[in-house]
């Protein structure tokens, strides 16, 4: 329950960030403009929400805690090995290669990578690298031949 | 009555060529490989489909989209059945009838009850669709700003309040969805909010890459965190259907169908309340009530019934109001607005045939999974053993593509990301996703109408709550809140007493 207050007092804090910057946006007076065309007024009113409904979430999350009965109920943490691995290897390829080396290079090596990083280990490692390989490559042609030949769509 | 017929005669002639056949065959397939995968939804499906087939003509793409969303909703069935893991949320409650058949050696019946009960479903789901569409097409044409307000916060309170286990986070996520479409330059000055002089920014984000994000990039990361157990296929008998499954339970199909399109066509719920209220209404009337749970053929006949009917009738609001009837109905709505469809009011006044060609493609979608869940059953559950670390890359590949192939920049990539890391962070902290989907496709329809609305009125909120439609919607939002707010503080009393 801890991750929910924590988790409301940001939405909350969130919510006050939307509302200060709906109020500092242009009214347009000058041109007319009323309390109800003026372009902060809709997002402000979501800061708002945002601030009472994240309230409300850490209140009743505090309550909670204070009542110690489901103290121990808090979830996994967010990020296990598995996660960080995924995590590195689809940020390398969409921020790092996509865009910077060709497509295809850059597609056949992560899924290459990625295969062999998340193969079970009871394969051998010759069995692996070949598999991760053939994949990588087998499926790279297979996107750039339906993505480029069929479908007609742009590839970065 | 036969003005609708003819005009479904000529849909159905303009599809029946070998090209369209041939993409709605694929794509029902690719629909069923998609549901059936557990992990990949029938949201996902059709956010990476949309951006592969940008550049068909909109009819073919929409074809495709359609099929692949009736193929994913059913496909889903197969992995509750053989793995007791439902491949979609749709299929959830199909696990406890169809598993438990599976147990007893009756796979292949429970999955020919599943692909009947499928096919049945959005055929009843169908004819809601050509009937039903234009009456309320009609009856839209008298909503205003105000009706339109409402219409837009109820699709996302109600998602928010049925689609999670806690009311409070689904608001919370649907209010974010709503703040999302306020990103970029708005529509009456061109004044840009949170852009932050990032140019990318400044012309708002795109909805696909977002919903591709959201979707793809988060549900790969839910997958990928634990590992992946051995596979274990239960063998199974015949799939063909007996006839009898469908004579016995007749009024269980017929109340089910009812029911999904129902459900359906109330704005942001989606397929999977439509497959537990199929459920739990077939439970109520059943002669049978024991066998519920432990491989009743009834019950996994309405969830299957429910959830499938339930597609058709998500479409309606969004060919009547623009407002998505459940999260894969709201990525469907914004390709067509990518195709240059306009959905709203005015499509029975400027594009009539286009409901009846819609239509004509959920036929094709059923015919599709009525042939793949008859023939290539064997087949198809093959699908069930490729390892995740081969399909996850995949998929991630198509989201980074896809949400590329958006505009062509890599800031769509970037979006996609950013929403793959916040949608992973929500779903692991219990956050659904639905409400903040169609908060993200609402938002501007929202916001236009009530700034129109209060300068109409100058000001003056009375409106909003006499006339008599805005009055109906408005006292279903606040009696929906007041009813949630109630049952928990009932919960939470028994909690602490």
């Amino acid at each position: 329950m801890k991750s929910d207050l924590r988790g409301g007092l940001g939405w909350a804090a969130f919510g006050l960030a939307i509302f200060v910057e709906s109020l500092r946006m242009e009214r347009f007076t000058s041109m007319g403009g009323t309390l109800y065309t003026m372009p902060g007024l809709v997002p402000g009113m979501f800061g708002v929400l945002l601030i009472v409904l994240g309230g409300a979430l850490a209140w009743r999350s505090w309550r909670r805690l204070q009542s110690h009965r489901s103290a121990g109920a808090d979830i996994d943490p967010l990020l296990n090995r598995r996660v960080v691995t995924m995590l590195v290897v689809t940020l390398t390829y969409a921020i790092g290669l996509i865009g910077r080396v060709p497509f295809w290079l850059a597609t056949s090596v992560f899924i290459a990578v990625f295969t062999y990083l998340f193969t079970p280990a009871e394969a051998s490692r010759a069995r692996r690298v070949l598999a991760a390989l053939a994949s990588g490559v087998l499926t790279t042609v297979v996107i750039v031949l339906v993505f480029e030949q069929i479908f007609l769509v742009r590839l970065p | 009555m036969f003005d609708g017929l003819i005009a479904f005669g000529h849909s159905l002639a303009h599809f029946g060529t070998p090209t369209v056949i041939f993409y709605a065959l694929l794509s029902s397939l690719v629909g069923v490989i998609i549901g059936a995968l557990p992990g990949l939804t029938a949201t996902m499906g059709l956010a990476l489909m949309t951006t592969l087939t940008l550049k068909l003509p909109p009819d073919q793409a929409l074809l495709i989209l359609i099929c692949t969303y009736v193929g994913a909703i059913y496909g889903g069935s197969r992995s509750a059945i053989l793995l007791n893991i439902p491949g979609t949320p749709a299929s959830a409650a199909s696990c406890l009838d169809g598993h438990a058949l599976a147990r007893q050696g009756l796979a292949g019946r429970a999955m020919g009850i599943a692909t009947t009960g499928s096919v049945l479903g959005t055929l009843i789901g169908m004819v809601f669709l050509a009937g039903f569409t234009p009456v309320l097409g009609n009856m839209a044409l008298k909503f205003g700003a105000y009706e339109f307000f409402w219409l837009a916060l109820f699709g996302v309170i109600i998602a928010g309040t049925l689609t999670g286990d806690d009311p409070l986070k689904g608001w919370i996520a649907g209010i974010a969805g709503l703040f999302v479409a306020t990103i970029g330059q708005e529509s009456q000055y061109a004044y840009e909010r949170f852009a932050f002089g990032v140019r990318d920014l400044a012309g708002g984000l795109q909805l696909v890459p977002a919903l591709v994000g959201a979707f793809g990039f988060a549900e790969l990361l839910t997958a990928m965190r634990e590992h992946q157990q051995p596979v274990k296929i239960s063998p199974f008998d015949t799939v063909i259907p007996k006839l009898r499954d469908v004579t016995q339970y007749w009024r269980t199909i017929l109340r089910s169908g009812l029911i999904g399109t129902g459900i359906g066509i109330i704005p942001g719920v989606g397929e999977d309340v439509a497959a537990w209220s199929s459920y739990a209404a077939a439970k109520r009337a059943s002669k049978e009530k024991e066998k519920f749970g432990k491989g009743s053929i009834e019950g996994l006949m309405a969830a299957e019934t429910g959830d499938n009917a339930c597609v058709p009738g998500a479409i309606i609001p969004v060919l009547t109001l623009a407002i998505p009837g459940s999260a894969p109905a709201a990525v469907l709505m914004a390709a067509m607005i990518i195709h240059g469809i306009r959905p709203g009011p005015m499509i029975m006044v400027e594009n009539a045939q286009f409901v009846y060609d819609v239509v004509a493609m959920m036929l094709f979608a059923t015919i599709g999974i009525l042939i793949y869940g008859l023939v290539l059953t064997r087949l198809l559950v093959q699908v069930l053993r490729v390892p995740q670390h081969i399909i996850v890359p995949i998929i991630f590949v198509l989201c980074a593509v896809g949400s590329f192939a958006i505009a062509g920049r890599l800031f769509d990539v970037y979006v996609m990301l950013g929403f793959g890391l916040l949608g992973y962070w929500l779903r692991h902290h219990g956050y659904p996703m639905a409400p903040l989907v169609l908060g993200i496709v609402l938002g501007d329809l929202l916001e236009k109408n009530l700034r129109r609305a209060l300068v109409l009125s100058d000001g003056d909120l009375t409106p909003f709550f006499t006339r008599p439609i805005s009055a109906a919607v408005a006292a279903l939002i606040i009696g929906t809140i007041a009813w949630k707010l109630l049952s928990l503080h009932r919960q939470q009393r028994r909690r602490f007493a």
